[in-house]
């Protein structure tokens, strides 16, 4: 992996490493031979050119085996764990999406007293609906789905999230599931103790829908129930817990609720409020990493910069030096001229290099906008529906 | 959606202060200053878009927000930019401290740049009996510093409720609560100001860690502590306060810490070169603040291996600095000259003997003479 990402390495690397050292380096021999004053001068100065070229040579080649070694041993086996995971997890999200999509749509056949069938086989189950009027077009002429694996498949198409029957029983949920609701809850055996401790209670429920469109577009469902005792119902699971539960619409229960819909609001707004915390807690990080990732971008610029900084300043000193050489009105003047040249060249690249420490840049304000934009994105609640309940 | 709008929901706030902009850095070099100036300005960034994040009714910023009563333009500008960049109704009410207090000249006069630019929804408590209703359930009562010190307990000023109110009274004073130890109290704040005052939250600043005055209090007195960290030291910066007050008024209000800082500080003291290697491991100290102690003796090869890792810490032209801002103090990296002269051996008989004077140099001028070695070793290193 690394070494794709880093470039095969073909022979000896020295094309990389003249890469490295920058254009400049083309031009030392040529200045050495120009400065110099004799043969000796001339060994002299090639042999510190050498030594300074090690010493670079070095460097990059320590940068370069760091972070081939960074990316082989972080890089590979974060991507092989990750698949790995994947392949361990999927099977059993699989399962779960395909019990969801099941438990959604036998829900909406009974609702509609639809006749059906569900057979079992290995791998999955086949659900088979004969014609009906209870069902809208085309699905009113009868289907048979298979739920689970779709592997030779023959008899029937596969279920899925865009299949028309899930569609319908969603459209359908959306439409009957939302508004205000009186029920009883059946709790079933596997109910957890906070329900089963309070079998007769009566409350107020709501279940919330909670979007968040930041780094990572995620909805969460918030179900809070609290007590006519104004207690609420803990831990937070346990009411979505509630809301899977078997439960039969019945008239409001009598006498009336204590526990008024404001109540139940200002419940939902605090659960809200304080989820909000632990909900952003990825984003925090995600918007860190790309805050991060920004001034690594403004870094490596500034890098750059420094760098034909030194290179303008080592080419200033040896103009300086020229100058001082130098023998005639003629040749004094070539060498002003450069001089001024690098003292502007250097003067720009300074002020260029105030301006990115300040972050004085289109690019780098504009992305941070962005990022700041997706971290504080406001979630968006929905109320999908809310119940007075009587736990039988 | 705001109070303004009439919602009967419950009333939430964020409550913040001692953003200290313009606050220098002397100690470290100027670039990293930069870094450390340029961070107390990006926090409010933060704060304000956390502040829309949460939907909370109103921010309250309890002092301290400059460093000085007349900042430089480059912080106030910065800072009037924040705010101009909204087009907010959510109140937004800015309380001069200690440190930036109200004076005829300070930046909250009325006639100062900062204060006419300021867009209509940031208020600016410019007066002892400053009130701001929100809505028609809750009011702020508020009294700025008028100076950099001062014996007049501001909490104790700020009007007691009146028979029949019956709205969320939040207070909002800059000064200090009587349990800080070793600490001269100025402005100071009972601890029970909030409860005699009758208020529902005190909120404060000065202290620069988060903290809540008494946690059992049946009414809350917080410090949010600064956004940014000053200095070493202040173990919870970093934080604002969320404060979720429940309609039902039995009930006390809910303080939440949210974390808002770009970095952290820390202070590490290496003995080993182990302990070094390991520091150099941590990811996390691009986005932090080191003051790095080096106290170990070490033999020529791992002394060398320690310059070499300080250098990755503090970067170079080659490649970037390891640590966002680096602080190093190394006069206790000392080098061991004992048996030093290995690494010359095949080297040529004078520099065996230079080697060999040095080593009996460093009994007299032991740190010249350790330099010397350490930059022959390089050189010799470098040759082979």
């Amino acid at each position: 992996m690394s070494d794709v990402v880093l470039h095969a390495a073909r022979s000896d690397r020295s094309e990389e490493f003249a890469t490295a050292l920058g254009p400049d380096f083309e031009k030392q021999p040529n200045r050495i031979w120009d400065r110099a004053r004799s043969v000796g001068e001339v060994e002299a100065e090639l042999r510190r050119l050498r030594e300074s070229m090690e010493e670079r040579r070095q460097e990059v080649e320590r940068v370069r085996a760091r972070t081939t070694g960074l990316i082989e041993t972080r890089f590979d086996d974060a991507v092989k764990q990750v698949f790995g995971q994947i392949a361990e997890e999927l099977p059993t999200i699989l399962a779960e999406l395909d019990a969801d999509l099941e438990r959604v749509v036998i829900a909406y056949l009974r609702a509609n007293e639809v006749p059906h069938t569900v057979t079992r086989q290995v791998s999955r189950k086949t659900l088979r609906i004969p014609p009906t009027v209870h069902l809208p077009a085309p699905l009113s002429e009868g289907l048979t789905v298979a739920i689970g694996q779709a592997k030779r498949l023959e008899d029937g198409e596969s279920l899925h999230m865009a299949h028309p029957l899930v569609l319908a029983a969603l459209d359908e949920a959306r439409t009957a599931g939302s508004g205000s609701f009186s029920v009883r809850f059946r709790l079933t055996k596997n109910a957890p103790a906070a329900l089963r401790n309070r079998s007769g209670a009566r409350g107020r429920l709501a279940l919330t829908r909670v979007s968040y469109r930041g780094f990572e577009r995620e909805d969460r469902l918030a179900a809070t129930a609290v007590f006519e005792d104004a207690e609420v119902l803990r831990p937070a699971a346990a009411a979505l817990e509630l809301v899977r539960m078997p439960c039969e619409d019945i008239t409001p229960p009598a006498p009336a609720l204590v526990l008024t819909p404001a109540d139940l609001d200002e419940v939902v707004d605090e659960e809200l409020f304080f989820d909000q915390t632990q909900a952003t807690q990825a984003e925090g990080d995600a918007f860190e990493k790309a805050i991060d990732q920004l001034d690594q971008y403004m870094e490596d610029r500034l890098l750059v910069l420094r760098r034909a900084r030194e290179d303008t300043s080592v080419r200033l000193r040896d103009a300086e030096e020229k100058r001082s050489a130098a023998l005639g009105a003629d040749a004094r003047a070539k060498t002003e001229g450069l001089l001024r040249q690098l003292e502007a060249e250097l003067e720009e690249l300074d002020a260029n290099v105030e301006r990115l420490i300040a972050r004085d840049d289109d690019d780098y304000g504009k992305w941070k906008t962005h990022a700041h934009k997706r971290r504080y994105e406001p979630p968006q609640a929905e109320r999908l529906f809310d119940l007075e309940f009587v736990i039988a | 959606m705001t109070r303004q709008e009439g919602t009967d929901v419950a009333l939430k706030l964020l409550h913040t202060a001692d953003w200290h902009l313009g606050l220098r850095f002397p100690a470290v070099e100027r670039e990293q200053e930069v870094r450390l100036t340029r961070a107390r300005l990006e926090v409010v960034g933060r704060i304000l878009d956390l502040a829309d994040s949460r939907n909370v009714d109103a921010v309250l910023c309890a002092g301290d927000l400059f460093n000085d009563p007349r900042p430089e333009e480059e912080w106030w500008k910065g800072l009037l930019k924040e705010f101009q960049r909204r087009s907010w109704t959510r109140p937004v009410i800015l309380l001069p401290g200690n440190h930036d207090p109200l004076t005829q000249n300070s930046v909250y006069a009325p006639r100062d740049p900062f204060r006419r630019g300021l867009p209509a929804y940031v208020y600016v408590v410019d007066r002892d009996d400053f009130t701001l209703e929100l809505g028609t359930t809750a009011v702020v009562y508020a009294t700025p510093c008028r100076s950099r010190a001062g014996q007049t307990g501001l909490a104790a000023s700020l009007p007691a409720r009146e028979p029949g109110d019956d709205r969320l009274r939040i207070g909002l004073v800059h000064g200090q609560t009587f349990d800080l130890k070793d600490h001269q109290t100025t402005f100071p704040i009972a601890k029970n100001a909030a409860i005699d005052r009758g208020l529902d939250y005190l909120a404060i600043g000065d202290t620069h860690s988060f903290r809540e005055v008494e946690p059992d209090a049946r009414v809350p007195t917080t410090y949010p502590g600064a956004p940014e960290a000053t200095k070493f030291g202040e173990t919870d910066a970093g934080h604002v306060a969320l404060v979720f007050f429940p309609r039902d008024r039995a009930r006390r209000a809910l303080v939440e810490r949210a974390s808002v800082s770009v970095w952290k500080w820390k202070e590490v003291s290496c003995g080993s070169l182990e302990e070094l290697r390991q520091l150099r491991a941590d990811e996390s100290l691009r986005k932090t603040v080191l003051r790095l102690t080096l106290d170990m003796r070490l033999p020529l090869h791992e002394y060398d291996e320690a310059t070499r890792i300080l250098t990755e810490l503090e970067g170079s032209l080659a490649a970037h600095p390891k640590v966002g801002v680096l602080t190093t103090e190394r006069d206790r990296l000392r080098l061991d000259v004992t048996d030093s002269s290995a690494f010359t051996e095949g080297l040529p008989d004078v520099l065996q003997s230079v080697v060999r004077r040095l080593e009996a140099k460093a009994a007299v001028e032991p740190e010249k003479a350790e330099r010397a070695i350490h930059h022959l070793f390089r050189l010799v290193q470098e040759g082979r």
